[in-house]
């Protein structure tokens, strides 16, 4: 009885006029053997209650979790992406936060879908919003405690950045097409365009920055375990690594600010 | 009727839910609400923003989890690592009690995010309440079961709503949250007799209710913790609580949610009831 009950209103979701004029009689004889009718409805409405219930409630934290991405999409659009969406992926998780973790790798995967690699951006840009958010907690240092580590931890320091922090490569203008979507600004130019975002919390609070080349080169590196003199290095491989030394000690002393760091070791 | 609770869980007096609209305003204004029901899912799963509000309103407040995804009525195996999180939860917050509701959230490894309603039989009778001991010994503590609200009922039930509940209370020897809303909802739905359904219920039992507003949709009643609550669903609970005595009360709000002080002068609304069924009912010490 669940699994017919379950399969009943998770089917995609049509008003239950459209679902008896489209040949429904097998819902309507299985709606019947199973749930009673009531004074004013029949049984094959009673589970369309919950069947509009359904979807709608999964729409809107899809539409709340990516809230830029319907605005680029469009309504119809973002309503054709969220059908078809769940219909590959079902939720199966308790949390509703799991509920899109795998709608920008679907966009990217619909070769049909028009601008599907500029909407796999910003799902992903909007993706790691919610990771960040939602990640665990932990320590972080402050400038007063990297001011206080002994001096060898500045022979060849590896610093190791918090848990809550995300770096995305882009080819197209993702975080600036969220944060015009989240102040009702013009949307900016669209087009192919290399970008290189930051993403963390700070004080429980969701950042983002735009990143120089060279920036993201030396945090990816330091996010994929490195010392600070090997991420500098790699990020001389960048297009614009130019005063590297110079640059990469004003970086720091930001990144220390905005309280990446959750440890440096020696 | 039997007034004395079976469980020694304070009554509370009148809370309202924890909504993310009204987080800035309870840190920083310390409303005088009695306490908080907060929707336990909402801070399993995050280090973010939620839980640092959560700890900060149970450093003040007295705190009640009230759950969505237990799915005790599902035929899938109990979520292990679900409960985990729970607990951890409740040992960090230190919850005056855990509820959830008598329903089942998905089947086959879904979860539709939904509170569907049980066919009300002999086995599933037998299944929910094996199921409810096992919640409570991975809990280590009784946990509070809330009544439905639901739009279909199954032919394949062989007793009432009310009945089943009444009796799963008893043989799994949990507590029972009373939502007389949905009491009242599933009664126009279903053409019961929601004062027939309340005093069917164990009254030593009931720790809890829940008042909030609903939807007439023409052809049901929708449970859509809406606006303010009709005066018949205050008249049911005014019945409850002369059978129960002093229980705490939760007002629930969830679509268009207004100012904090709106919502909490409709929750006050059950101060008055409160008072005619006892003694005033003291703020709890946190």
């Amino acid at each position: 009885m669940q699994n017919w009950f379950q399969d009943a209103l998770v089917r995609p979701s049509l008003p239950a006029r459209a679902r008896r004029a489209a040949a429904a009689r097998e819902d309507e004889r299985a709606a019947a053997e199973h749930v009673k009718p009531s004074a004013s409805l029949a049984p094959i409405e009673r589970v369309a209650i919950y069947a509009d219930a359904h979807y709608a409630r999964l729409l809107g934290v899809l539409q709340e979790d990516y809230a830029a991405l319907r605005v680029l999409a469009g309504e119809a659009g973002f309503d054709r992406i969220a059908r078809g969406y769940l219909a590959d992926h079902p939720p199966r998780a308790f949390t509703l936060s799991l509920l899109g973790d795998a709608l920008p790798d679907w966009i990217a995967a619909q070769r049909s879908l028009a601008r599907r690699a500029l909407l796999a951006d910003v799902a992903r840009l909007e993706r790691a919003m919610t990771v960040v958010f939602d990640a665990p907690r932990e320590s972080v240092l402050s400038p007063g405690d990297l001011a206080a580590l002994p001096p060898e931890t500045w022979v060849d320091p590896k610093p190791r950045l918090i848990g809550a922090l995300e770096l995305l490569a882009f080819g197209h203008r993702a975080n600036a097409i969220v944060r015009a979507t989240r102040h009702g600004e013009a949307l900016p130019e669209l087009g192919r365009a290399r970008t290189h975002t930051l993403v963390w919390r700070k004080d429980h609070v969701v950042w983002r920055q735009d990143l120089e080349p060279a920036a993201y080169a030396v945090l990816a590196q330091l996010k994929a375990g490195a010392s600070l003199a090997v991420a500098v290095s790699a990020a001389e491989r960048a297009p614009d690594a130019r005063n590297l030394e110079a640059r990469v000690a004003s970086w720091f002393s930001s990144w220390a600010q905005d309280g990446l760091f959750a440890e440096i070791r020696a | 009727m039997n007034r004395t609770p079976r469980f020694d869980w304070p009554a509370l007096g009148v809370g309202i839910g924890l909504r993310t609209v009204h987080y800035a305003r309870v840190l920083a204004d310390r409303p005088p609400v009695d306490w908080f029901e907060v929707i336990t899912e909402n801070y399993l799963a995050t280090g973010g923003r939620p839980l640092h509000v959560l700890e900060q309103v149970a450093a003040h407040y007295p705190v009640v989890f009230h759950g969505v995804s237990l799915s005790i009525g599902s035929t899938d195996p109990l979520d292990r690592g679900y409960l985990a999180q729970v607990k951890e939860l409740a040992r960090q917050i230190g919850p005056r009690w855990i509820s959830d509701h008598v329903c089942w959230t998905g089947v086959a490894g879904r979860n539709v995010h939904d509170l569907l309603p049980m066919p009300y039989t002999e086995e599933a009778l037998r299944h929910v309440v094996a199921r409810i001991r096992q919640v409570q010994d991975v809990l280590e503590r009784p946990i509070a079961l809330e009544n439905p609200s639901s739009y279909v009922e199954f032919r394949s039930s062989q007793m009432s709503e009310a009945e089943f509940i009444a009796r799963m209370a008893e043989e799994a020897d949990c507590a029972l949250l009373l939502d007389v809303n949905n009491v009242f909802v599933s009664g126009r739905n279903h053409g019961f007799d929601p004062y027939v359904y309340v005093d069917t219920l164990p009254a030593d039992r009931v720790v809890q209710f829940h008042v909030a507003g609903h939807t007439d949709k023409g052809t049901f009643l929708l449970d859509s913790h809406t606006g303010t609550a009709r005066t018949e669903v205050w008249d049911l609970l005014r019945h409850a609580l002369e059978r129960t005595g002093p229980r705490a009360v939760l007002y629930e709000w969830d679509e268009d949610i207004p100012e904090l002080d709106v919502v909490h002068a409709e929750a006050l609304r059950a101060r008055e009831l409160l008072e005619r069924c006892a003694p005033r009912v003291k703020r709890v010490a946190v």
